[in-house]
Formats: C-alpha cells, sequence, structure tokens
C-alpha cells in the first residue's frame, strides 16, 4: 500500500486514471453511498485499485479505453492564471452501461408540484410513481439521491454526484436518468494501484463536456471536453446590483443628494456593508459614466432611497453631471481604510460578524484575491462569513453572490501569506469590482496577477499563489537531471538521445517594459532597456525589436511608481534577453514537484553556456511554465511529465540584503549570542529566517563591525560552524576582538563563499557596479 | 563439464510489519514473530544477507529473517532455514535435540511463499522439508544460449560537417543494459498452464507477469548452485514485450528472450 508521493518516488509504479462526471453515477443505498466516501458518481478508469475493495463494485468500470491525453496545462512568463487544454476521453460501453445510464432523451417522469429553495429537501412532486428510495432523480443540473417516497412528496438529498443544489419552479421536470451531458463538469484523477485510499488521488484537471460522439464501431462513447479551472471559470459577482436615480437635487456634479431607487428603508445590513448602528452607512457605486463614488444613507442605519453623495470621483476619471434615471451599481472597492469594502478578520480567532470584532479594510492583492475567492457564491451556500481557516482569518466577507465560494480548506494558505509577506506594499487601492460579471481568473489575471508576474495555479488539488524568485540558500529546490531527463532510443545500437530539445527565442523579447498605473494615468511609468546599460546592456540583442510590452494596472497607484520600478526591472531583464526555452520529456517527479510558475535547477551536460563558453548546465535555474502530465504504453511510457521550462541563464545574480546580527554575548570565545529579533520578525513565512540568527548559514564567511559601520575585527573574517538557537557558532573569536555590541555581517564580497554570491550579489562597488573588486558582474535586479 | 543452469530471483514483499509462526519443539509452542519493513524486497537465496534497504529497496535474505525467528524459540537453540539441493527449503533446528512442528493453519505468515502446504508439518526430527517449489525463483534448467553480458550504452549524439569534421555530444552514460535468451526451454517451466503441480510458481510467466513486468528489479544467477551475495545481478525488464515465445528451432520447446536493465 502507498501513497501518492511514495508512488512517484518509486522505480516500478503503476497507476490507474480515473474518470468522474459530475451527474453520473449509480443508484446507492446509504450504506453504499457512505463506503463510496459519500461519492456516488461512477469512477470510469484504467484499472480498478486496491482500494475499490472496501467500496460498491457498481461505481467502479474499468472502461477507459485509452488514457486521457492531452491534458497540457500553460502559464506565461508574464503571469497569471494557469490554462488547461481540452480533453479528449474514450470509453467502451461495456456490458451497454452508457447507453443504459445516459438516457438525456428519455421523457421526464414527473415535474414538480412546488418551487423549492436550495435548501429545501421535501420535494413535492405530481406522482411518485416509479421512484424508489435510494434511486437518484435530476432536475436542471442537479441531481437529487431519494430517502424517502411518501404519498405526493420525496424526501431527497440535494446536490447528489456532486452536482449544485440549485432553485427549481414548480412544474420543472423530473428524470429518471441523467437529462443532459453537454455542460457537466469532468475530474481526471490519477492515483496509485496500491494506493490506501481515494485520498491518494492526485486531481490532473476539470472540463466541461462540450459534445459527444460514437467510435466508428459504435462500441466506444468519445467524449470532447474543454478545460474549467474551477475556480477561475466562475462568474462574479452573479448579479450585480444595479440601482437607478429617481431624482438628483443640488449641483449633480458636486454634493447633490442621489435618491436611488432601491427598496425603501432598506437596513445597512441588508447589503452587507461594513456598518455600525450609530453611524450613517457608506457604501460604492459606479455611476454609468464610469465614475465610482460613496453615497452615504441615514444617521439610523437605514440606506432607505435618499442618498447623500460622500465623496466623488474616486478613480480620477472626471465628475459625471448626475441625472435622474440614470444607473447605478453597487461596487466593492479595496480602499486601505475606511469605508474600504474589501475586509477581512485576522486569525486565529476571527469575527464572523461584520458588526462585531476586527475586520480590517485592505487594498494588497492577496487578500484581495483571498476574499473574492472565498466570499459567498450565492445566498444559502452557507459560506458568507464562515468559509475561513481559522489560523489563516476570515476573508468570506462579501455578500453572497459576489465571490467565488471556493472552499477556504482547498488553499494553499501558506503560498498565499508568503507572497503577501514578501510583498507589502503591493497595494491596489483603485480596485473596483461587482458591477459587471467577469470570470474570476480573468479579473485577477488583468488586475492582479500579470502586472506583478504572480502565478495562480492548482497543485495537489490546493489553490496556490507563486511568485517566482531565486531559492534563498538552504531553501529546498527541485533538481532536475539526467536521472528525471527521459530518453529515447536512436539507431539500434544502444545509443540514445536525451527526450529534451533547447531553443533561443525571440518571440516575446521586448526593448521596454511599460506600466501603465491606475485607472486613468496618461503618464506611464516605462523601463526601457537602454537606461540600463551599465547592468545589462543597452544595445538591444535584436535592435529591429524595439516593441514594448504593456502591462496595464488599473486599480495600481500612480504614485507609487518605486513599485513598479522594482518589478519592471527585473521583468525588463528577464524578457529583453532572448530566452532559452528547454522543451522536454521528464519524470513525474518533476510534475509533482515543481508546480508551473516555479523555479527549479536542470543540470545537463552539453547545453551551452553562453555566459562561460562551455559545454554544460549545472544547476541552472528554470521557470516551469507548461506541464503535461502523460500516461503511455511501453517503452519510455509510464506516468511521465512534457514540460516547457524557461531558462534563466547559467550566470544570473541577484541583488539581496545580506542578514546581520547584534552581538549582546560571547560565549566559550567563539559562539556569539545574539537578539533575537533586531533585523527580522518572528511572523516571517518560511523560508524567511525568523530569527536574526537564523539568516546565516553554516560555512558563510563574516565579519564584525562596530555601530558606525567600521571594522571591528582587525580586518579579518570567520566562518560560521554551526547555527542555533541564537547563538552563531564560529571558527574563531576575529583574534580576540569579538565583543558584545557589535553587529555580525557578510564579509566583503572577495572574501566570501560561493554560497553566498554564486546567485546573489549583497554589496556593490557604486562606481563600477561590480561586487567587490571581483569581475563578477553586479547584480541585475532585486525581488521580493 | 556441464555447463551450470541460470536462475531468476523475484522479490518477495510483505504488506504487513509483522507475522506469526506457530512452532512446536518437544511440546513446547511458541508463537514466534517474523517481523519485515513493509514494502521492502526480500528474496530467498539462502545468501545470508541481512534485512536492510542496501540502496535498492531491500537485499534481505528472507531465509535468514526467518532463521532468526526460528532462534527465538526457547527450545531452539540453532534455527534454521535453508533452500536444499531440490530447492525445497528446509526449516528446523541445528542442535538435533527435538522433533519439530510447524503449525500453519495457526499461523498468519504464508506458507505458500515457502513451497509448504497450509497444514500442520511435522513433528519431524530436525528439520521440516516443503513439498513445494517456493515462490519467487525461477529455474530454466539450462544456461543462457546467447547472453550479451552488461553493456554500456551511450545518451548521445554525432553530427559531421559537408567537410567531414565531426562533433560528438555525449550527455550521459546510463545503467548498464543486457539481453539474454535461453533457448529450448520445457513447457513446464514456461507457461503456468503446464506449472506441475509441485512447482506452481516456478514458471516464466508467473514471474513475468506477477514481478518482472510490474518493474519489480530481480536477480540473475548465472549459477542457481551459487547464491551469494556477490553472485549476481540486480535488473529491471527494459521492455515490456513478452519474453518468451516458440523455440523456432525445436518448436515444441520455448524460447526466452529477456532484455534488462542494471538498477544500479
Amino acid at each position: 500500500m502507498t501513497d501518492f508521493a511514495t508512488n512517484i518516488a518509486r522505480d516500478d509504479q503503476s497507476w490507474t486514471w480515473i474518470l468522474r462526471i459530475d451527474g453520473l453515477g449509480p443508484a446507492l443505498s446509504g450504506a453504499e453511498l457512505a463506503a463510496a466516501d459519500s461519492d456516488g458518481r461512477y469512477r470510469f478508469c484504467t484499472a480498478i485499485p486496491d482500494y475499490a475493495a472496501s467500496m460498491p463494485s457498481s461505481v467502479w468500470q474499468d472502461l477507459l479505453t485509452e488514457i486521457p491525453a492531452p491534458l497540457r496545462e500553460r502559464v506565461t512568463d508574464l503571469g497569471g492564471a494557469t490554462e488547461l487544454g481540452s480533453l479528449t476521453i474514450e470509453l467502451l460501453d461495456g456490458d451497454d452501461l452508457l447507453t443504459q445510464e445516459i438516457r438525456t432523451e428519455r421523457p421526464p417522469l414527473t415535474r414538480l408540484s412546488q418551487t423549492i429553495d436550495t435548501n429545501d429537501t421535501s420535494v413535492g412532486v405530481d406522482s411518485t410513481t416509479g421512484l424508489s428510495a435510494d434511486d437518484n432523480v435530476w432536475n436542471g443540473a442537479e441531481a437529487m439521491r431519494i430517502t424517502v417516497v411518501g404519498g405526493s412528496s420525496i424526501t431527497v438529498q440535494r446536490g447528489a454526484l456532486n452536482t449544485d443544489p440549485t432553485v427549481h419552479d414548480e412544474d420543472s421536470e423530473v428524470y429518471q436518468s441523467i437529462n443532459f451531458l453537454r455542460g457537466r463538469r469532468a475530474y481526471l484523477h490519477i492515483a496509485p494501484i496500491d494506493g490506501d485510499s481515494s485520498a491518494d488521488e492526485e486531481e490532473l484537471g476539470a472540463w466541461v463536456i462540450d459534445s459527444l460522439e460514437w467510435s466508428e464501431d459504435l462500441n466506444r462513447w468519445v467524449l470532447l471536453a474543454s478545460s474549467q479551472l474551477k475556480p477561475l471559470a466562475r462568474q462574479i459577482p452573479l448579479q450585480p446590483r444595479r440601482m437607478r436615480a429617481e431624482a438628483v437635487n443640488g449641483d449633480p456634479s458636486n454634493d447633490a443628494e442621489v435618491i436611488l431607487s432601491i427598496p425603501p428603508q432598506t437596513r445597512a445590513s441588508d447589503l452587507r456593508l461594513w456598518t455600525t448602528n450609530t453611524t450613517p452607512d457608506v457604501f460604492y457605486v459606479r455611476h454609468e459614466s464610469g465614475e465610482v463614488m460613496t453615497l452615504t444613507g441615514d444617521a439610523n442605519g437605514f440606506v432607505g432611497t435618499r442618498l447623500r453623495t460622500y465623496r466623488r470621483d474616486l478613480l480620477r476619471t472626471g465628475r459625471a453631471e448626475l441625472k435622474a434615471d440614470e444607473v447605478f451599481h453597487q461596487v466593492f472597492m479595496a480602499e486601505p481604510s475606511a469605508p474600504g469594502s474589501f475586509r477581512y478578520s485576522p486569525g486565529p480567532s476571527p469575527s464572523t460578524s461584520r458588526t462585531s470584532g476586527t475586520w480590517t479594510p485592505v487594498a494588497h492583492f492577496i487578500p484581495v484575491m483571498a476574499i473574492l475567492l472565498t466570499s459567498s457564491a450565492r445566498e444559502g451556500d452557507g459560506l458568507e462569513l464562515t468559509n475561513y481557516v481559522a489560523a489563516r482569518g476570515n476573508f468570506a466577507s462579501l455578500p453572497p453572490g459576489f465571490g467565488v465560494g471556493y472552499p477556504a480548506g482547498n488553499i494553499d494558505w501558506d503560498s498565499w501569506f508568503d507572497v503577501w509577506n514578501r510583498t507589502p506594499d503591493y497595494l491596489f487601492p483603485y480596485f473596483v469590482f461587482g458591477d459587471e460579471a467577469v470570470e474570476f481568473g480573468e479579473l485577477v489575471t488583468h488586475n492582479f496577477l500579470r502586472p506583478m508576474g504572480a502565478y495562480f495555479i492548482t497543485s495537489a488539488g490546493l489553490a496556490k499563489i507563486v511568485l517566482p524568485r531565486l531559492p534563498l540558500i538552504g531553501s529546498a529546490v527541485l533538481t532536475i537531471g539526467e536521472a528525471n531527463i527521459l530518453k529515447r532510443p536512436v539507431g539500434g545500437r544502444r545509443q540514445y538521445l536525451p527526450r529534451v530539445s533547447v531553443r533561443r527565442d525571440r518571440a516575446s523579447q521586448a526593448s521596454a517594459i511599460r506600466y501603465i498605473v491606475g485607472p486613468n494615468t496618461k503618464a506611464p511609468v516605462t523601463f526601457h532597456s537602454a537606461e540600463f546599460g551599465a547592468t545589462f546592456g543597452q544595445g538591444g540583442y535584436y535592435g529591429t525589436d524595439e516593441k514594448p510590452i504593456d502591462i496595464h494596472v488599473p486599480a495600481g497607484d500612480p504614485d507609487t511608481p518605486e513599485i513598479y520600478a522594482r518589478r519592471g526591472l527585473s521583468r525588463l531583464w528577464r524578457t529583453r534577453r532572448p530566452r532559452i526555452e528547454v522543451d522536454g520529456d521528464f519524470d513525474a517527479s518533476v510534475w509533482s514537484g515543481l508546480p508551473l510558475g516555479d523555479v527549479g535547477e536542470l543540470t545537463l551536460a552539453e547545453l551551452p553556456n553562453l555566459a562561460a563558453g562551455l559545454r554544460g548546465w549545472d544547476s541552472v535555474l528554470v521557470q516551469h511554465l507548461e506541464a503535461e502530465p502523460r500516461g503511455q504504453e511501453g517503452a519510455g511510457g509510464g506516468f511521465y511529465t512534457n514540460s516547457r521550462m524557461l531558462g534563466y541563464g547559467p550566470d544570473v545574480r541577484i541583488g539581496r540584503v545580506a542578514p546581520s546580527a547584534h552581538i549582546v554575548e560571547v560565549s566559550d570565545g567563539v559562539i556569539a549570542i545574539v537578539t533575537t529579533n533586531r533585523y527580522t520578525h518572528t511572523d516571517a513565512q518560511s523560508p524567511l529566517p525568523t530569527n536574526d540568527a537564523a539568516g546565516f548559514h553554516v560555512d558563510d564567511v563574516v565579519r564584525i563591525l562596530n555601530l558606525d559601520g567600521t571594522d571591528a575585527g582587525g580586518g579579518a573574517t570567520e566562518t560560521v560552524v554551526s547555527v542555533a538557537g541564537d547563538d552563531i557558532e564560529l571558527s574563531g573569536d576575529f583574534g580576540g576582538l569579538m565583543a558584545a555590541g557589535q553587529v555580525l555581517d557578510y564579509a566583503n564580497y572577495d572574501d566570501a563563499d560561493p554560497q553566498q554570491t554564486s546567485r546573489y550579489a549583497f554589496m556593490s562597488d557604486a562606481t563600477n557596479l561590480t561586487p567587490g573588486s571581483s569581475n563578477d558582474d553586479a547584480w541585475l535586479y532585486g525581488e521580493p | 563439464m556441464s555447463v551450470p543452469n541460470y536462475l531468476i530471483a523475484t522479490p518477495i514483499r510483505f504488506a504487513a510489519a509483522s507475522y506469526t509462526l506457530r512452532v512446536d519443539v518437544g511440546g513446547t509452542t511458541e508463537d514466534l514473530t517474523v517481523g519485515f519493513t513493509v514494502g521492502r524486497n526480500y528474496w530467498l537465496s539462502g545468501d545470508g544477507q541481512a534485512d536492510a534497504d542496501g540502496g535498492v529497496g531491500g537485499v534481505g535474505d528472507l531465509l535468514r529473517v526467518v532463521s532468526t525467528a526460528l532462534g527465538t524459540h526457547t527450545e531452539i537453540t540453532g534455527g534454521y532455514a535453508a533452500l536444499n539441493s531440490s530447492f525445497l527449503v528446509e526449516l528446523g533446528s541445528l542442535d538435533g535435540g527435538d522433533n519439530i512442528t510447524i503449525d500453519w493453519p495457526n499461523s498468519t505468515l504464508d506458507e505458500s511463499i515457502f513451497g509448504f502446504a497450509d497444514a500442520i508439518v511435522g513433528p519431524t526430527a530436525d528439520a521440516v522439508v516443503g513439498t513445494l517449489m517456493p515462490r519467487g525463483l525461477w529455474r530454466p534448467m539450462k544456461a543462457a544460449t546467447v547472453d550479451s553480458r552488461d553493456r554500456q550504452p551511450i545518451v548521445g549524439g554525432i553530427s559531421a560537417a559537408v567537410s567531414g569534421r565531426t562533433r560528438v555530444s555525449r550527455f550521459a552514460t546510463p545503467l548498464r543494459e543486457r539481453e539474454i535468451e535461453i533457448a529450448r526451454l520445457h513447457q513446464s517451466v514456461t507457461l503456468a498452464e503446464y506449472a506441475p503441480a509441485t512447482e506452481p510458481y516456478g514458471t516464466l510467466e508467473e514471474a513475468w507477469i506477477n514481478s518482472m513486468s510490474l518493474g519489480r528489479p530481480f536477480r540473475l544467477y548465472e549459477d542457481e548452485t551459487v547464491r551469494t551475495s556477490s553472485s549476481y545481478g540486480l535488473y529491471r525488464t527494459k521492455d515490456l514485450g513478452e519474453p518468451y515465445d516458440r523455440d523456432p528451432r525445436y518448436n515444441v520447446r520455448w524460447r526466452a528472450n529477456l532484455s534488462m536493465r542494471r538498477v544500479v
């Protein structure tokens, strides 16, 4: 028995591919459903795994005629959300199972005798003839499992077979078989044959079924499906809140009183505003001209029909002349102070009420995305203010219908907080949302991910944020070498070639990165390579291509150009250099161990090192941009990934802040006991150090300084021998000069150990921009 | 001088960390604990190698493990488990004292691995002997007719200019490869269909389907009578094509063609 990770590491892996389709499953008793992990859908698979023995045999159908492909997953080097390719699935109609189950032309058995809400479990029907307990019935897109059949009603479990409970109207049709296939979600998993349970299944992706074909011999059903990476495809908001101005009193371009046609005497709490009962309620609206303003209700907490303007032209797009009959939409704006509408309640004991506890308005893109992702998708889904992981805080704060409704437990919060902590000033105070329905993936890609070069991916079933950077010293990095690269035979006499192709691409080469920041900026922040001739060359690699890359940041603050200077410089460098792309077949450890957008190390002989003029790449950093998990029979097959990676080049050096530590005591002559947190903070996210001593690593070469910055060690250096708690043991005591009150610091560049300098530059000569007196390149850019 | 017969050993794996073996010696019945590492490879070799991963997923001699367990019986001073010259497993005591009985029905250790029936065996003086070929061994009763020996493949390429100037790239020297052919196999050691009652697991088909084609490592001994810790090569199959067919030169016999790659 084995789990997924263990099986990946084995040399004798055995896998099964498993396909589930929402709304398609057999009738199961309550006990059988429980045994099937409360998931009654069919598992169409290539082989039945060992753990299926404890489940009802009817749910496992080894009918896949081939391993589904292709499943290409990709991101761009500029950041964004994952894109998935389409999927073709071939199922054998063994024992005519599919013909019997997928009777989409079957007439309805009965109709609802009442309208039912999403939570109703007692359902009135015109007739119960032909219905039995444990049967599934279908109404619209939802499947329901019957538990009790009464005279004129049935008791059901809602949302059976992984469908979504929805409102159903009286007289809507009730079917005895799945009523349609097109538009249903299909999920593909892979699992070790000898896995312990369904928990060892790894999701490869989700698709929406588009069409159905039959094979020439009519034995196989061929399903064609397009990608749907939940939750990226979810449209938010479900229903924008539209209001009409009945009258405008006063100065229409200034402090007018706007009378809106919203329900009279509506309490602020009905709109889920951030409110108390003692202050007027303030909320954001977007006028049809595009102007965003705040309106305020009356002193009793009612928004009523008479509202006064509070602030105008929040996006600097110009003031409109407000008139009666014009349309307003309620919107949500990420202002970092009240009345900012994106708020979260910090953990570990977050509030679950808008009128109590701490609710912090935020403009940072990570919490704003978390709020959009975890907030309730619709009334009655039970997620409003409750969909959170306590230790991380409550982000599910938008009103129902404005969020994606993604389970907070399915989020890799470590990755989200890591990026948040690394980028505290990446604020988007002009982010406005809510007046039109848009796909979540498109919304966050356009507003946040692409501007910042970050990625939204799903890995191991968890939603993850990746902001690539070079690994820190001591960080775990996936290394890819000849043991991970598949080979193919050429000729017949024990000759092989690695299954990789390498090319140097100029497709996205650009001479400039232009950030167009803010909702209405006329002055883009532009970074042109000519401005950085001293660092990475002012001349173009290809002089004919001067096309800039425009990155629009509509929610960004044009008054903080320094943020975009930092991001622009690194991205200019990456896109300015003609890219080296590595495309090849790698073993499954690359697929499971290197999420898309993340950075690993590639070692491969014979690849030209264009910096050193030698052959061979040794631990060269590569960014994983595309992955296609493949299963293939025969030699060279098994479970592996075809991946595309972007090489950073063999000689990149990143600017980093070097660690420091204030010595409070010297023990045993060579142990510097240092202040715990003078330069670091306890809440730093891994792999950043949470105490000062942890910033140092064994073999680092260090020096000691006085507080005025002068050398206190007579020019001597020592080497770190060990680090434990606040104790840094050194190879010596600087000739007896080490004392309390001094600062431990990295040695000069020329004296440092290669681990301190091979990828990082921590100080440079201000005149010639070279580190120390060496001939090494200066640092190219900094990164968070 | 006869040419020694080849032998292929396939690994035995256990799903639990311990099993019991009920042993009676001179009226003293004890349930002995036989301990394993779950998922590790064990070999019915009798080469005495200790239970260890060895960097290859397991090198332990299964007979040594059982021998150690027998030694924990209070009435046994020299427990042993071994393959006799007929490749049957013997379980017993070296001291030659009391009669020994193995109670397989009341043991959780799988008797079929060692070639015993699910019955009480004994009492017998010194040792009890299995009646079937143990699992995990394929004895072709032949030597190889063709053996490439271990050969070094190359991952690399070669290009030449029009002028004839040549550049060679070499990326790696992968694990060595080997092909063997064993001709004129008897059907009883080839197909499970013809397996004799005394050797139900002794066919190439059994080894192929249940172990080698799953990617499990296997040992190739060039002399089935010499099974020491250094007398074998450890391989995996490098081809999932069926490794046996009718011998074209003698059609009532069979021929095995095994393509393999070194594990380390």
